[in-house]
């Protein structure tokens, strides 16, 4: 015996959206057959219940209803730039550079790269050498509003007040391991943040 | 097509309405007039509204059958659509997008237990006129039994019903409203049914 026909099939066929022909099953099966019957019967049972029809003048009345209620709206308008940076998708990305950015900021501050003392031993026996270049370009100089934004965003913040608003992970977490990287690897994480950021058109 | 399918469809603009909206506006397709709503142009939105406001008030009548709440529900969902107009990208028609609204504005204030509350007396704009008074009675008394039927099936069931037997809509359209599969839409129209079966059978 073939399997029973299952809701969509039934519905198919009630609905004439499939001949019966289609299934033979129906043939050998009264309680397939019975279904079928029934789900027809309340289509049609349900099929004649009408709505009563407002009168004509409601429309109107009901039109100048919503115009009113509109009015109290304002304008539709698209949303603004700020709307726009306020959408979760945005939110998230730039708070994840502004984490970044404080991360790596923290990192620089809290580890010099010369031992204190040391640049005193070596500032006696040979002249000065020429100051390095600043591992990080200025924001300004990237003319990205976004990064800009960040910068504005950070650039209260130090280590301790970062970590009383938990904006740091977990022990062991991302943040300490930027804290260890030398400088060269921080110019690479910082060239790869700004890859990422521009991939996201952030 | 029965006449309880076909009512759903925009009826006739009301020569008032008609007179407000600009009449280039009321020109205008669907998509132009979706635009011309999101630039703010004065009486677009009107156009919108009259252009849909029948089959979105039907809709909410079908939730909660009486015309108080049906008409402050549908003004509920053209003012909802007036604030996320502005994010309509016309993924769906602006009929489909509408009768999202209007299924979720009435699920969430309709309970399942609310019974159907216009009395048949209420019910004096249904076109009866060939039908003997005695006829009129019984087929109000069984509407009213249908509705108070269907006022009990469980949300998603009495929200697919209702647009497949009154609205005319495709499965896909109502899996589209629905947030759910064609499939679904089919299972649950079938148990919908097959659940008014079960009520309809009680009462008798």
């Amino acid at each position: 015996m073939t399997r029973h026909l299952t809701p969509d099939q039934l519905i198919d066929l009630a609905e004439g959206a499939r001949p019966e022909s289609s299934a033979p099953h129906l043939e050998s099966c009264e309680a397939c057959r019975r279904q079928l019957a029934d789900t027809r019967a309340m289509m049609s049972a349900t099929s004649e219940v009408a709505v009563p029809e407002p009168s004509p003048l409601f429309w109107d009345h009901f039109s100048e209803r919503v115009r009113r209620a509109v009015a109290l709206e304002g304008a539709p308008r698209r949303a603004s730039r700020w709307e726009q940076w306020s959408r979760p998708r945005v939110v998230l990305a730039v708070s994840a550079a502004a984490l970044a950015a404080v991360v790596i900021a923290a990192a620089l501050g809290a580890r010099p790269d010369v031992p204190p003392g040391r640049s005193e031993v070596i500032s006696a026996s040979r002249p000065p050498e020429p100051p390095e270049p600043p591992l990080f370009e200025p924001l300004e100089a990237l003319n990205d509003s976004s990064l800009s934004l960040v910068a504005d965003l950070t650039a209260e913040l130090d280590w301790e007040a970062v970590s009383r608003m938990e904006l740091t992970t977990h022990a062991g977490g991302a943040d300490e391991a930027v804290r260890e990287l030398t400088r060269g690897e921080l110019r690479e994480l910082q060239r790869l943040l700004k890859e990422e950021l521009a991939r996201a058109g952030v | 097509m029965t006449a309880s399918r076909r009512e759903a469809r925009a009826g006739p603009p009301s020569p008032a309405a008609s007179a407000a909206a600009d009449g280039s506006l009321a020109d205008l397709d669907e998509a132009a007039l979706v635009e011309a709503c999101q630039a703010g142009r004065t009486g677009a939105f009107d156009v919108v509204v009259e252009r849909h406001r029948r089959a979105i008030y039907l809709l909410c009548y079908r939730f909660v059958s009486n015309h108080e709440d049906a008409s402050d529900l549908s003004q509920d969902v053209f003012l909802r659509a007036y604030r996320g107009l502005r994010n309509f990208r016309g993924q769906s028609s602006l009929g489909t997008w509408l009768h999202r609204i209007g299924v979720n504005v009435c699920l969430t204030r309709v309970s399942t237990k609310t019974p159907p509350s216009e009395s048949i007396d209420e019910q004096q704009h249904i076109d009866t006129r060939s039908e003997s008074p005695s006829e009129l009675v019984l087929k109000a008394e069984r509407a009213l039994r249908v509705r108070t039927a269907i006022a009990q099936l469980p949300r998603k069931q009495r929200a697919t019903l209702i647009l497949r037997t009154y609205h005319e809509m495709s499965h896909q359209e109502i899996a589209d409203i629905l947030g759910s599969s064609v499939g679904a839409v089919k299972a649950n129209f079938f148990h919908a049914l097959g659940s008014l079966k079960k009520l309809l059978g009680d009462e008798k």
